[in-house]
């Protein structure tokens, strides 16, 4: 069994995490070796480390269309998130927080921390595809005063888009105090943001998943607000998040960011276009299979399969034996199969949702890929359905 | 000849073996000192019915180590001194001091000394050996009272012709037989909770354990294996390195999971890898198998299912565990350091394959018929052939 990628391995896992840009790299090592000084240091060697995560502030400020006081450098995406829901709900009036289904676990499992202070924490219901009920969140916002909304952009695991704007135009309608959070982890490689049009309140973002490296974080603040620092300490980004700060991967992040941004819309459209052909191909040569989410407006590196009469963590090993990359919907415990909240969110029965992967792309992948990936899976799953029969 | 830092190291059963005594007694050494491996220490000597360790840099680690050989009944770091009433004195009561400096203040502490010589020329027996040195103890320190019966410290004296050794306090040790003296056993190790004390109670009693896994890539995660080598790792330490055989094993059990009945499957996929194991135990000279299994444990567990499993084995198949409830497997599993690693969630056998009604009660007659439609033998060849060695090394 080999450990690491191969040359004819086909990585089909970018929503997990991607590998580094060049570009990210060259701007990082600098950090690594002569660089290293800490940029709270007040020589010049911890000035020019200063500089270089005040620049990179700037880089996300405006990519983010925020302030760059408004931009606070976390350890990564979870911890973005934690810091918006934990360090914000306390400190803002009303003490309900309504979440989706959909979100991701650092998004749920603060929601519970919150719920064990007092908090109460419901769900906004959502349709087979994972789009949130705009109705049933009026009636959630009407119902109690609400401290906070938080709100996936692109689900991690099947890829559908929420409508921020008009979930924007709804609290501001209904009620304009609420805290619109908005996590873009996903969606910031591939979608353009309008965080001030979509009246949110703040955003998470996070390096690795476009080619930038582990552990840098962005969390954006559009209105001013009072934050429980989950670090105390030094009181490195204003207070916000202590701890000496990773230069190195804050200046990565900046670097990878802005490859991005030049090349969105190129990478979007070889995206979009392989996952297209992938879904085409994929129904075409496998029977009794259901794609999730809203692959033709979704994410364009995300397509969610689920299959009949196969569970999915047994055909994520095949697969993988046979070279190609990918996560599982379900993951498989000593006696029982666990869905995962998103997948269950859907409302499948609980064989189909068993049988769920996640393909996701990146520009780095090829239609060569696409068309020989199709290949395994349909023989993985044609074996695998052979074996699994009763 | 100053006073010296030794570990006064005890075994009893080894003492027992009449004409492989000899053996045992050097098995014995030799695994004592593989265990102390890496630490400083004098030389090992082995005058009759102990053996010494000179002079460890760090007498208490040196100590616990020890304390892990099978075979040892008790440990006991002290001081050796010259063999002469006056010499004793003075060390018994810098020892005596030293671990009463351990002890909370302010109680009253009972004590005996027990004292011991195979010198004969020695000018006291052991009786008044042990008052003189009683009645000096208790004008040395405050608060002590002399309990003959359940005292809370005991100083123990060995008078030999050429030395004398005192002690305080000692550690218990596993007790057993040396490993290795016994020959070899193949043991079959799943990721449970069981097979790892199974293998341990086998070393025990001195035989050294080859370890055979079944592992079904892809059905299941690699993450397992991670988790059965963590096992075999952590086992090693009692036999100075172990090692590993791992069987691919999915295609054993799809073809099962197609040609034989659904309830008869988990005997079924027993039996294979009994088979497995015979022929690892023939490579490896091997003498026996070991399992972990207890009766009326799980379904594959009933007196039927076990015949019908042991029926295919080859050599004798030891079940350490076969009368021990689920509670008491699990405590010597936590004493043995390998329950916190059974206990990670990986599973080790795919819902795919498990039977959704198990027969409780199978028959020898039904369980061969059930083999008749399958190519054992072919099977059997196939996956020994992927067979993956691993070796550990503590």
């Amino acid at each position: 069994m080999s450990t690491s990628m191969e040359p004819d391995t086909i990585y089909f896992d970018s929503a997990a995490t991607t590998p580094l840009d060049a570009q990210a790299l060259a701007a990082m090592l600098p950090f690594m070796t002569e660089r290293f000084a800490n940029p709270s240091s007040a020589h010049r060697m911890g000035l020019e480390a200063r500089r270089a995560i005040e620049q990179a502030r700037r880089a996300f400020a405006c990519a983010l269309d925020a302030d760059e006081e408004g931009i606070v450098f976390t350890s990564g995406g979870s911890e973005a998130n934690n810091l918006a829901l934990r360090g914000l709900a306390p400190r803002l009036s009303g003490r309900r927080i309504i979440v989706s289904r959909l979100e991701h676990p650092s998004v749920h499992e603060p929601a519970r921390v919150l719920a064990a202070q007092g908090f109460e924490v419901v769900t906004i219901h959502n349709d087979e595809q994972g789009y949130i009920d705009l109705d049933h969140l009026s009636d959630l916002l009407l119902a109690k005063k609400t401290a906070l909304v938080a709100i996936i952009h692109g689900s991690n695991e099947i890829g559908t888009v929420q409508d921020v704007a008009a979930i924007g135009r709804l609290i501001r309608a209904v009620s304009p105090e609420s805290w619109l959070h908005l996590d873009a982890i996903q969606s910031a490689g591939y979608l353009p943001l309008k965080p001030r049009d979509w009246q949110v309140d703040s955003l998470t973002f996070s390096a690795h998943k476009l080619h930038g490296p582990k552990g840098a974080g962005v969390l954006a603040l559009y209105r001013r607000a009072a934050l429980e620092p989950l670090v105390a300490g030094g009181g490195q980004e204003r207070g916000r998040r202590s701890g000496t700060e990773n230069t190195a991967a804050i200046a990565g992040a900046a670097a990878a960011l802005d490859l991005n941004q030049s090349q969105r819309q190129e990478r979007a459209d070889h995206v979009t276009r392989l996952k297209l052909r992938l879904q085409a191909l994929l129904a075409e040569r496998i029977p009794d299979l259901r794609f999730n989410g809203d692959p033709a407006s979704g994410l364009p590196h995300i397509l969610s399969v689920s299959l009949h009469g196969i569970l999915g963590e047994v055909l994520l090993h095949h697969l993988e034996r046979e070279g190609l990359m990918v996560s599982a919907g379900s993951a498989c415990h000593s006696n029982s199969t666990a869905v995962s909240p998103t997948i269950e969110a859907l409302g499948m029965p609980g064989p189909l949702a068993r049988g769920t992967i996640r393909l996701s792309l990146s520009h780095r992948n090829t239609a060569a890929e696409v068309e020989r990936a199709v290949e395994i899976i349909a023989e993985q799953v044609e074996y695998l359905r052979e074996v699994g029969k009763p | 000849m100053s006073d010296a830092p030794v570990l006064v190291v005890r075994y009893a059963e080894v003492g027992l073996k009449g004409g492989n005594r000899a053996l045992f007694e050097k098995a014995l050494v030799s695994n004592l000192k593989r265990a102390l491996k890496g630490f400083d220490h004098g030389p090992v000597e082995r005058p009759r019915g102990r053996i010494i360790v000179r002079s460890p840099a760090e007498p208490e680690r040196v100590a616990a180590a020890a304390a892990k050989v099978f075979g040892i009944i008790s440990v006991s770091p002290g001081v050796t001194t010259a063999p002469d009433v006056s010499s004793i004195t003075t060390a018994a009561r810098a020892l005596f001091g030293s671990d009463l400096d351990g002890l909370p203040r302010g109680m009253t502490r009972t004590f005996r000394v027990q004292s011991r010589r195979s010198d004969k020329r020695f000018p006291m027996t052991s009786m008044e050996l042990s008052a003189h040195l009683g009645g000096i103890l208790l004008e040395s320190f405050k608060g002590l009272s002399v309990d003959l019966h359940a005292p809370q410290m005991t100083l123990g004296v060995e008078v030999r012709d050429t030395e004398a050794l005192l002690f305080c306090r000692s550690l218990a040790g596993p007790g057993g037989i040396p490993v290795g003296t016994m020959g070899r056993a193949v043991v079959l190790l799943s990721g449970g909770i069981d097979s790892p004390v199974a293998a341990w109670l086998t070393m025990k009693r001195g035989a050294r354990a080859v370890f055979i896994a079944y592992h079904s890539y892809p059905f299941l995660s690699p993450a397992s294996l991670d988790k059965v080598e963590a096992l075999v790792k952590r086992l090693a330490r009692y036999q100075h390195g172990a090692d590993l055989f791992v069987i691919p094993f999915a295609e054993t059990q799809v073809a099962i999971k197609q040609a034989c009945p659904e309830p008869l499957r988990t005997v079924l996929y027993r039996r294979m890898m009994f088979r497995l194991a015979n022929m690892l135990a023939a490579r490896e000279g091997a003498l026996a198998l070991v399992t972990g299994e207890s009766l009326g444990q799980v379904a594959s567990q009933t007196l039927e299912n076990i015949r019908c499993i042991g029926e295919v084995a080859e050599l004798p198949v030891l079940r350490p565990l076969i009368c021990y409830d689920k509670t008491e497997s699990i405590d010597l599993a936590r004493r043995i350091g390998t329950y916190e690693i059974s206990i990670q969630p990986y599973p080790d056998c795919c819902t795919l394959f498990q039977p959704r009604k198990p027969r409780i009660k199978a028959s020898l007659e039904e369980v061969q018929r059930a083999e008749a439609d399958l190519d054992v033998d072919g099977l059997v060849a196939a996956a020994f052939d992927g067979v993956e060695r691993k070796s550990f090394f503590p």
